[in-house]
């Protein structure tokens, strides 16, 4: 199976044979690391079962912040080299990069401000429900306790 | 059988309807006001340029109106559910449908099925290659699956899907019992091994408490008392934490989604803010 006859041109129609980074690449077997970066958790995990499991490719990913508790598992197991969840993967990420000379902070940077602050609402709003509930059932029994 | 009353007509007159109601007044109050703003962005020349600083064509110009209009729209779903609302979802639904089955078509249809057989049967002499007839298998198949909404030939449907089945169950079976099973027990045991770090080994010492823990939790065919009751409250700690991480992660990508719409209306938009 050739890749190339698979998949003969990229997304701008260029042929397969004419870009110089396919040079080496005929099968899966041929791509030193895959990388995946995923909506969701689906295609990540596929790519897990076939890529690395059945052809043992070295695999690292990236998914949405939702879908990260479902992954991590993978990366705990050794299954990923790394991984990038949601939008504090791309902060951690911009972090390494910065911290290597690469690149200066970025987006993913930058947003974790309103992060932290969405964060701590829900929090505070967790911590007054659970107050709150803790009080009204308390009056509650003290009513029922003197009820005759 | 009492013979049926006639229906008397109501002496009551009829009550005088408004012309336009005020909630129709509010949102057409809305689209001349964002109608006004765009038609100041664009007059002032804020638009000419995205935010990176390159030159916009007047069609991403359209389309940056366009998309702030759509998530105002969306947003408008916060007060309550109203026409503007009903708008942007539909159209988001149809563009999807209409994306997926152009998708379709080209990555399909065309690669799959036009290029190999068909292309070099009605053009053979600009054709690169002969026709594949094994194509015609799979495109047998799909047939045969459409068959499905002809009640005379509807058991045609039974072979595709027995084939799609049978193919997809042997060839994922045994791929997921080494992912998600022989993989995870292993990970959970390999730090004990004694290579690994201290942090490594409580790490994992963790997991394999929640694992066992959880599943004592799922155990239904033994009576929770004693021992086993006080190993399932520790895998229901366990669940609510994992529920709470979920939680968690959900907000965080709530969160993400709010802020890069803000972001775009703000930057890419008004541009209000360069980054």
């Amino acid at each position: 199976m050739d890749a190339k006859k698979t998949f003969p041109t990229d997304h701008a129609n260029v042929k397969a044979d004419k870009i110089d980074l396919l040079d080496n690449i005929r099968t899966l077997k041929d791509y030193p690391l895959v990388v995946v970066f995923s909506a969701g958790t689906t295609g990540l995990q596929w790519w897990i079962m076939y890529a690395k499991e059945r052809i043992g490719l070295t695999m690292g990913g990236g998914c949405t912040g939702d879908g990260a508790p479902q992954i991590y598992p993978f990366l705990q197991a050794g299954q990923l080299i790394g991984l990038i969840p949601g939008i504090k993967g791309a902060a951690e990420y911009e972090t390494l990069l910065d911290a290597g000379g690469m690149n200066e902070p970025g987006r993913g940077l930058r947003r974790m401000g309103s992060q932290t602050f969405g964060h701590m609402i829900i929090v505070l709003f967790v911590v007054i429900g659970n107050v709150s509930f803790l009080m009204t059932r308390k009056r509650r029994s003290k009513r029922s306790d003197a009820a005759p | 059988m009492p013979p049926r009353e006639e229906q008397q007509p109501s002496t009551n007159p009829p009550e005088a309807r408004a012309p336009i109601s005020g909630g129709m007044a509010a949102g057409l109050l809305l689209v001349a006001l964002f109608l006004i703003v765009n038609i100041y962005l664009y007059a002032s020349g804020r638009l000419e340029q995205n935010a990176e600083g390159e030159a916009m064509s007047a069609m991403q110009v359209l389309g940056v109106m366009l998309a702030a209009g759509l998530t105002l729209a969306m947003y408008s779903f916060l007060y309550r559910d109203n026409p503007l609302f009903k708008l942007a979802e539909h159209l988001y639904l149809g563009v999807s449908v209409g994306y997926g089955i152009t998708i379709a078509v080209h990555q399909y249809l065309a690669k799959q099925l036009y290029e190999p057989l068909i292309e070099p049967l009605i053009s053979p002499e600009t054709a690169k290659h002969a026709p594949e007839w094994a194509v015609l298998i799979p495109v047998a198949l799909g047939f045969c699956m459409l068959a499905r909404f002809i009640p005379r030939y509807a058991w045609l449907s039974r072979y595709a899907f027995a084939i799609v089945v049978g193919w997809g169950a042997g060839l994922m079976l045994p791929q997921v019992v080494v992912t998600y099973l022989f993989r995870q027990i292993q990970a959970t045991l390999t730090a004990f091994d004694g290579s690994h770090s201290v942090w490594s080994v409580i790490s994992t010492a963790a997991v394999l408490v929640g694992v066992i823990s959880v599943l004592v939790y799922f155990l239904f065919s033994v009576k929770r008392v004693g021992p086993v009751r006080k190993i399932s409250m520790v895998g229901l700690f366990f669940i609510m934490v994992s529920f709470g991480a979920t939680f968690g992660f959900t907000v965080m990508t709530r969160i993400s989604l709010l802020t890069g719409r803000a972001l775009f209306l703000l930057r890419d938009w008004l541009h209000l803010i360069d980054k």
